[in-house]
């Protein structure tokens, strides 16, 4: 397809998603509904993904994604409301907006912060929406050369890279929590030879564990434990005035943006971490190049812009490797992929020839909740700020029965009720002792792709397991494994980090320093 | 948690894997390596045992390591520390823990199953919502008490085999909705005598009654009419809302 084709079916599916009144209603609707969710501490993008998914089921598959990504975008962006207005951030995405865009508040500038999130949100997911127009048909053509080694690879090297990345201890502890998403992933029947395995005569094992109960077990369950053991409660938020878009400041940070906006795609790209590294990231890229950092933490509008431009770019990012690869580059895509699994939509590198024009659709429904984030900001924050009074107690029951309703609602089947529960709490306490949850469930997801290519590579090459190491792409992502577990080794990630700290500042890095940058590291939440 | 904390939990956790593994390896090895299974001729690289065995060695091998660096860092004391964990009292976090978990539970593999969704899913919300919103957590013990009650019962009813015996006696067959009925009813009552002498309860309780009322309401609606989703189980109320359909439609 050349670039005039691809702008041609690009506005042809904007006018053709406009033109059915339903579809802008439920992109409002949708948007509004994520960025209310965004809003409340304790509900995250990932869940309120999770729980739209099971009232999407039944719509067709552009209108269930207009209101898949409008929740989407809007709850990354919604977090920002109370980072801002009560300083606790309402997604792990938005901590770093806290930083500044409560100083901002505080100072009486509350609708100059929140205009500024807005706009820098919108901006983020425009330039994250490019970048998947761009890259996309790229990295299929790419793909398309893959075959099972590469695949069994891939799905390897994912859940490798998501486990180091997004483990905020020790780093085999993301390992083993993939590595538990793929002993998950291996009951029921197997594939190839419709062998039982691990359903310990169980029919209801046969089919092996549904994706949604999963994820919403994995991802609701531990939220809504965490809330109402620790009793959460928000403060009063501070009053603002009108919200205007800000553009005048918006262009005087014109540099920080383009650079958030560029951490945010990179970071959203790689399986399983997500928007609140990419907040991290920008915001201390900002401070780091910035010519008054005393300015930051006392209400800089530079980081705040640049955190919320990366958090929002994020997703055009993540998008990348779930569309082309059929590998989520974030918690909340994680969901996407089960929703798509559930509308029958095979993502992957074929994804341009089942579908032809369905990467343009994606990116056409990525501008339009881009747009119905912007309105609702701009029009209806004041209303939205008042979702910050329901309290806890109140909202997380009503989050327990809609997981009960949404697990049961996809198969029609009980027994996926059985399955959330034990989960959800295994969920919890694998956090409680810090081990991440994302490279778990894409393990799950990944887990039937990786035994099947596997055991198909295996059998053409006859058993022989040379052909892993002379294919080119093949052994690329082998040596990129083996690169990833030995840079953990920890004489080796010590020499690391002072070759790093020489190239950037140009002096040795002792270890008292290096023990407090350490410790200056924000934690790391898995779950934006 | 802090970090000896956590190592100390490691230690037990590396531990409890590395048993997890070695069972999903004893399991898998049972399964067909070679010979013929289903008409297709194994060999070990097509046999359903391979991936299993890879994953379970994984996580034995790495539950080791995490064991072993728990070892290392806590050094002899705190390994002697490690084995006599856990002891103790149940603090108020694991108490809490309990308190949620055991609602979510008990409403999902008790109440859901056997009771009218409606029904179910407003006694949950009443007494789960009253038990953390009504004000200086003096709702958490008599509304928990209530619902374990209520658990008990319905989960004697359904474990007797009452269920399937009493289904055609006209009154019985619903003996389980109705319990859920006069639940709510004592639920009500309980809460509203916990707030009476305060208004600030009197208010919480009244924002929790009208969400126990109209979401599971909603949400029935929602599911059975408009996405065409028959609810977990269908009693009393979605029978109701049933007859007043047809009756609509005349």
């Amino acid at each position: 397809m050349n670039l005039i084709d691809q702008f041609s079916t690009f506005f042809g599916a904007i006018v053709g998603l406009l033109a059915d009144p339903r579809n802008v209603l439920v992109m409002f609707g949708a948007s509004l509904l994520g960025i209310a969710f965004g809003a409340l501490p304790g509900l995250t993008a990932t869940l309120g993904v999770a729980l739209l998914t099971t009232l999407t089921y039944g719509l067709p598959l552009d209108t269930a994604l207009i209101a898949l990504l409008g929740m989407y975008v809007g709850a990354v962006y919604g977090g920002s409301y109370p980072a801002i207005l009560v300083n606790i951030p309402g997604t792990a995405a938005s901590a770093a907006s806290a930083m500044e865009g409560y100083p901002l508040a505080q100072r009486g500038e509350g609708a100059r912060a929140l205009g500024l999130t807005t706009t820098a949100s919108f901006i983020g997911t425009l330039v994250g929406m490019l970048c998947l127009v761009m890259a996309a048909p790229l990295v299929a053509e790419l793909a398309l050369q893959f075959t099972s080694y590469e695949f069994f690879l891939l799905a390897f090297f994912g859940i490798l890279i998501s486990g180091t990345l997004t483990s905020g201890d020790l780093v085999i502890k993301g390992w083993i929590a993939g590595l538990l998403g793929l002993a998950l992933s291996t009951i029921g029947r197997d594939r190839l030879q419709f062998y039982p395995r691990f359903t310990f005569g169980e029919p209801a094992l046969d089919a092996g564990l549904e994706v949604v109960p999963v994820l919403i077990g994995a991802f609701a369950i531990p939220q809504i434990i965490r809330v109402l053991r620790d009793e959460l409660r928000l403060g009063e938020p501070k009053r603002f005035g009108r919200i205007i878009p800000e553009f005048r400041t918006i262009l005087a940070n014109l540099k920080h943006i383009v650079r958030s906006a560029m951490i945010g795609v990179g970071i959203g790209s790689v399986p399983g971490i997500g928007e609140d590294i990419a907040g991290w990231v920008s915001y201390g890229a900002a401070k780091n190049t910035s010519k008054n950092p005393e300015q930051f933490g006392k209400g800089a509008a530079s980081g705040l812009v640049s955190s919320e431009t990366a958090n929002n770019a994020c997703i055009g990012g993540a998008l990348i490797p779930l569309l082309t690869l059929g590998i989520p580059g974030s918690p909340p895509a994680v969901m996407l992929l089960g929703a798509l699994m559930i509308h029958g939509v095979t993502v992957g590198p074929m994804i341009t020839f089942d579908r032809p024009g369905f990467i343009t659709e994606v990116t056409a429904i990525l501008l339009l909740a881009s747009a119905a984030m912007w309105v609702n900001g701009i029009l209806l924050a004041r209303q939205v700020v008042k979702v910050l009074r329901v309290p806890a107690a109140l909202f997380m029951p009503v989050v327990a029965v809609l997981s009960v309703i949404g697990s049961y609602a996809l198969g029609l089947n009980v027994f996926n009720l059985y399955l959330m529960v034990p989960i959800g709490i295994a969920a919890y306490f694998l956090t409680e002792w810090k081990y991440p949850i994302s490279p778990l469930v894409i393990g799950v997801i990944l887990g039937p792709m990786a035994d099947e290519n596997l055991r198909r590579a295996l059998m053409v090459s006859g058993g022989d397991l040379l052909p892993f190491f002379t294919r080119p792409v093949s052994l690329l992502l082998i040596i990129a494994c083996v690169l990833l577990v030995v840079a953990q080794i920890p004489v080796l990630r010590r020499w690391r980090r002072q070759a790093f700290a020489r190239l950037v500042t140009g002096k040795k890095l002792t270890d008292g320093v290096e023990r407090r940058n350490r410790a200056s590291m924000p934690p790391l939440d898995e779950e934006s | 948690m802090d970090r000896n904390r956590l190592r100390r939990t490691d230690f037990w956790t590396g531990l409890g894997l590395a048993a997890f593994a070695v069972a999903m390896l004893a399991v898998t090895s049972g399964f067909p390596m070679s010979g013929s299974y289903g008409g297709v001729h194994n060999v070990w690289f097509v046999s359903p045992a391979l991936f299993p065995l890879i994953v379970g060695l994984g996580i034995l091998l790495l539950s080791l390591v995490l064991v072993a660096n728990a070892m290392r860092e806590l050094g002899r004391d705190g390994l002697k520390k490690a084995l006599s964990w856990p002891r103790g009292r149940i603090g108020p976090r694991e108490q809490r823990f309990l308190m949620i978990v055991l609602p979510i539970a008990g409403y999902v593999y008790v109440m859901v199953p056997a009771v009218d969704f409606v029904l179910a899913t407003s006694l949950f919300l009443l007494v789960f919502m009253a038990a953390f919103h009504v004000p200086e957590g003096r709702g958490l013990a008599p509304n928990l008490f209530l619902y374990l009650a209520v658990l008990t019962l319905a989960a004697v009813w359904r474990l007797l085999g009452l269920v399937d015996a009493l289904a055609d006696s006209p009154v019985l067959a619903h003996f389980l909705d109705l319990l859920a009925v006069v639940s709510i009813i004592v639920g009500v009552w309980i809460n509203r005598r916990l707030t009476a002498s305060d208004p600030v309860g009197k208010r919480r309780l009244r924002q929790v009654l009208w969400t126990a009322a109209i979401t599971p309401v909603v949400l029935g609606l929602l599911f059975r009419y408009g996405l065409l989703v028959p609810l977990p189980h269908e009693g009393l109320v979605v029978n109701l809302m049933e007859a007043a359909r047809y009756s609509l439609r005349g």
